[in-house]
């Protein structure tokens, strides 16, 4: 444990930490498909606090995505249940409030933002109708009040001539635009929590850019928490302040972002870092390879063994097919689920 | 019996594998992933009362000489307008013919014109819709016009013209309404081939340098079957229905034809006096009607990409 | 053109008939408005751009699923452009494609023997037991195992479904892969093996790869020479080392410091975050395409489209303003 302390170890501790806003604790979600019942989210835990950005991180079936719908109550039921767990949020546990009480906070206290703005958006009602309309239900506005606020809202996400473009239909706006409009939707009850699940995937990287930007201002000026879930270690890097690591349903890694890239604790953030081909660090073509995971992510229904990444790891020895790592969780600060972080050298240091 | 169907269903597809394994063709790929199929779909409820009760029928039309007790038109078996009793379980009609007997040797009609008439409509109807939706172009805009123009008459209309052309007989009801579901079937083929022809697999093939019968025959078709699977048993049911109502009209089968729907007309004259004449025939096309509909809804859910989790 | 090169594309053109319903008007999208580019033996030109800059329509024009409306193709000499696809049947042995997605790309009703080996019986390459020897040898070579040739396309994974893309694609032994974002469907983990292998097999089988892509770490990773294309045509064209190390074309700058860098140190870089959006290409703006976006953009900027001129080098780059000189 203590041999990471040896590399410049950074202060882990900030003296005073923010209030926590949205507690994850042992959450687990299951579904029920044909090959029996899958767990897509196996006793994750984490704490999103007050103003940071948490980046949730990891590829198809870590259970990403389905971390974030189980915290905003939008597990379709069947197939899929919160098997355990909760989710607490101003004192009450998300999981055990009913659809009614759910509605209430989500978009007002709780707002979320998906990958596909197009599927989001009404197709048949225009943007305006559908701002106010939320606005309203949540702030109890008048129908003036509410245009006005979703004006603001428009200008603030920097959508031109926002009275014009309030009368039209979702159609009628880019990929960039309609998720800048979901932003201004998601934001326009001031809510403490934003859930942003893989905003960007869908953009063009200098899209990618506007809107990572404009989160980041929001965060600045509104003060809100933001936990983004992508896949894009990129994203991660520009964006987080902490990362939790998702591998099989299970939180493999946590910490904070730079204590992540720099010393990454798990052999599968590891790993993930050096499968990207960084920009400006290529040389003779065919000269470096990418560092390749064997195998691929394991089938929920059918899970190896002792630690979920042993059949794909190069550090994997007999305790890791046996025995399942527990979550080393060194309060609050950089830890992760392996037997072996100890033996896993930095990246930065290793690849520059 | 499933257990049975789903067996040779995968030999099927295992015979066609070579043992180097090359290369199954399409259609044993076909065969062998409906075995897989065929036990999802049976693993909903409707689907598998459909499939007893439209089993069922096959061997009740199969075996109609050993299971009726009488020829199904040996008039004075029993008394005329007998009502239902132990010999003579439907009753009789006005001729003294067992009710039960006809309605038993009905159901082989029914199943020959189920199967021809949608054997018609489905083989033009895919080939049609197959060709258009591959070929484009003019080829394309011509023979869909030509289907819209068929499609924009009610079905009934048009095989009541077929039968006036051919004249009235139980094989031309059975060809007019296969006729007249033809427009159907070539939609349903045409814009299922759309998709598939837009998929990047199809773009592979013809830069593999694939000519026009590989990319229809290998490549498009087992990839528009399933679908098409669904509508024909659904389109079972519709024949079965639309020859009946030909029959009723007088414009299938003649008397004395134990055809269901003639019988229904025939008995309308004593509808009043014996009502079990129009009853039991009137049960059997019904139950066969909503065993194919179930057995095809099941399907259709079966091949719903949401139920595969 | 040079007598090495192995593709030459001169003044390449397509537009699309788009519209014509009820509320939208008609009119004609130019997908590639002119675009010229060669590739040399064993060379990889990375193609890069945001979507609906026609990056992909070249590649579609060079495999002839789309014709072009002008312009040549020559293929090793031979102007394929006009070709019919009777025609064109042997050339596809010349030139062989990669999709982008590894689960509508391969039949599912074939096996990957099948869907592998198809090409051999077409072509009247082979068959029976020397076709299955073939299927076997291009398996192993790709990194599957032959006796997974009966297997069917649900039975892979995403990677592996890729090298069955690949395999499929090499067996007619090409001079000329058309790559069209063969990892962005990809996880990372896996994305790394399917470039790993495809770099692999470039270098040893002497490959020339057109690699289109919108990511640009990749195509710096993959790619000898790089060209970018905004609004169907291409700004900025040059070695790899020009493009990444010094890019000359505004939009070239933009799209390289809007790329995320998976290094928390480097947040404070100095980036340029472009204004707007990628105008319609059915009623580009006049003059240069990039000028509604461009911080540097003049008054020539609005009135003329800059020419793709050579700065030296085999650089090229299409910009009045002719980065970095005439910015302080």
């Amino acid at each position: 444990m203590s041999a990471t302390k040896s590399i410049e170890a950074p202060n882990d501790e900030p003296a005073t930490r923010p209030a926590p806003v949205l507690e994850v604790r042992d959450l687990c979600t299951e579904f029920r498909t044909k090959a029996g019942v899958g767990r897509a989210v196996d006793g994750v835990s984490f704490t999103l606090h007050e103003g940071e950005i948490l980046a949730i991180v990891g590829e198809s079936g870590s259970g990403k995505s389905v971390t974030s719908l189980s915290i905003m109550g939008l597990i379709p039921d069947p197939p899929g249940r919160i098997a355990g767990g909760s989710v607490t949020y101003g004192g009450r546990d998300l999981t055990r409030l009913d659809e009614k009480a759910l509605q209430k906070l989500r978009g007002n206290e709780i707002a979320m933002i998906f990958q596909e703005p197009m599927t989001s958006l009404n197709p048949v009602l225009s943007i305006g109708r559908q701002m106010t309309e939320g606005i309203r239900q949540h702030t109890g506005m008048s129908e003036a009040e509410a245009r006005k606020h979703a004006v603001e809202m428009m200008r603030r996400v920097s959508i031109p001539a926002p009275e014009k473009r309030l009368g039209e239909y979702p159609h009628q706006f880019s990929g960039g635009m309609l998720q800048r409009i979901m932003i201004a939707i998601a934001m326009s009850c001031s809510p403490r929590v934003l859930i942003a699940d893989e905003p960007t995937t869908a953009l063009d990287v200098t899209i990618q850019a506007q809107i990572l930007e404009l989160m980041r201002d929001l965060r600045a000026t509104t003060g809100a928490s933001i936990m983004l879930i992508t896949h894009d270690m990129g994203v991660v890097a520009e964006m987080a302040d902490r990362v939790v690591v998702m591998y099989a349903g299970r939180k493999v890694e946590e910490g904070r972002v730079e204590d992540i890239f720099a010393r990454p604790r798990h052999p599968y953030t590891r790993g993930l870092l050096a499968a990207l081909p960084v920009l400006g660090t290529a040389g003779e073509v065919g000269g470096t390879q990418l560092n390749e995971i064997p195998g691929v992510v394991p089938a929920l229904t059918d899970l190896p063994n002792g630690c979920r990444f042993s059949d794909r790891c190069a550090l994997s020895t007999d305790k890791c097919l046996a025995e399942d790592p527990p979550f080393a969780d060194r309060v609050g600060a950089h830890s992760a689920a392996c037997w072996h972080s100890d033996r896993l050298a930095p990246t930065m240091e290793a690849t520059s | 019996m499933q257990n049975r169907l789903e067996k040779a269903i995968a030999l099927a597809g295992a015979a066609h594998t070579p043992a180097a394994g090359v290369a199954p063709s399409g259609w044993a790929v076909l065969l062998r992933r409906m075995g897989r199929f065929w036990r999802s779909a049976m693993s909903n409820r409707g689907a598998r009362v459909g499939m007893v009760l439209v089993t069922v029928l096959v061997l009740v039309a199969f075996f109609a000489p050993w299971i009726a007790p009488y020829p199904p038109d040996e008039m004075g078996a029993g008394m005329s307008l007998l009502t239902p009793e132990m010999a003579y379980p439907f009753g009789t009609d006005e001729f003294g013919r067992d009710i039960f007997s006809r309605v038993i040797w009905g159901a082989r009609l029914t199943i020959q014109v189920g199967v021809i008439a949608v054997g018609i409509s489905l083989t033009v109807g895919t080939l049609t819709g197959l060709v258009a939706g591959y070929a484009g172009g003019w080829t394309e805009r011509i023979l869909m016009r030509l289907v819209d123009v068929v499609f924009s008459f009610t079905e009934t209309l048009i095989a009541l013209a077929a039968v006036a052309v051919l004249g009235p007989s139980l094989s031309n009801a059975m060809i007019a309404v296969g006729i007249a579901a033809i427009p159907f079937y070539a939609r349903v083929a045409y814009s299922v081939t759309l998709v598939e022809r837009n998929r990047a697999y199809f773009d592979a093939a013809y830069v593999q340098g694939a000519g026009h019968l590989r990319l229809i025959f290998l490549h498009l078709l087992p990839n528009i079957i399933p679908p098409l699977i669904v509508v024909a048993t659904l389109g079972v049911s519709s024949a079965v229905l639309a020859a009946a109502g030909l029959s009723f009209l007088g414009l299938g089968a003649q008397p004395p034809s134990p055809e269901w729907g003639a019988m229904l007309s025939a008995g309308r004259d004593y509808f009043n006096q014996a009502p079990w004449i129009m009853i039991y025939p009137g049960v059997a096309i019904m139950i066969t009607v909503l065993a194919f509909n179930l057995l095809g809804d099941g399907i259709r859910e079966a091949l719903d990409p949401r139920q595969t989790v | 053109m040079t007598a090495g090169t192995i593709l030459s594309v001169r003044d390449l053109r397509k537009s699309f008939d788009v519209g014509g319903g009820l509320l939208r008007k008609s009119g004609t999208l130019q997908a590639v408005g002119g675009v010229s580019f060669d590739i040399g033996p064993g060379e990889t030109l990375g193609l890069v751009g945001e979507s609906g800059c026609g990056k992909s329509t070249v590649g579609k024009l060079i495999m002839k699923l789309h014709h072009p409306s002008d312009g040549a193709i020559f293929l090793r000499g031979v102007n394929i452009a006009g070709l019919s696809r009777r025609a064109m049947t042997p050339m596809w042995r010349k030139v062989q494609t990669i999709f982008q997605d590894p689960y509508s790309s391969l039949n599912p009703r074939m096996s990957a023997g099948a869907i592998v080996g198809e090409a051999l019986t077409i072509h009247r390459i082979a068959s029976g037991a020397e076709k299955t020897r073939r299927v076997a040898e291009i398996f192993e070579k790709v990194g599957l195992r032959a006796d997974q040739m009966g297997r069917f396309p649900h039975e892979f994974s995403g990677g592996q479904r890729q090298r069955l893309s690949i395999a499929r694609a090499l067996i007619v032994e090409p001079e000329l892969i058309v790559a069209d974002e063969p990892v962005s469907a990809l996880d990372v983990s896996i994305q790394a093996s399917v470039i790993n292998l495809l770099i692999r097999l470039q270098k040893e089988m002497g490959l020339s790869m057109l690699f289109i892509s919108h990511d640009m770490s990749v195509v710096e990773h993959v790619s000898h020479r790089v060209a970018v294309m905004y609004l169907g045509r291409i700004v900025e064209i040059g070695s790899r080392r020009r493009i990444f190390g010094d890019p000359q074309h505004p939009y070239t700058r933009a799209l390289l410091s809007a790329v995320p860098v998976a290094d928390p140190a480097a947040r404070r870089r100095e980036r340029i975050v472009l204004k707007g959006d990628v105008p319609s290409p059915i009623d580009p703006p006049p003059g240069c395409h990039f000028q509604t976006r461009c911080p540097f953009a003049q008054d020539i900027c609005r009135k003329v489209l800059p020419d793709l001129l050579p700065t030296g080098g085999g650089h090229k780059v299409a910009c009045h303003v002719r980065m970095p000189d005439a910015v302080a």
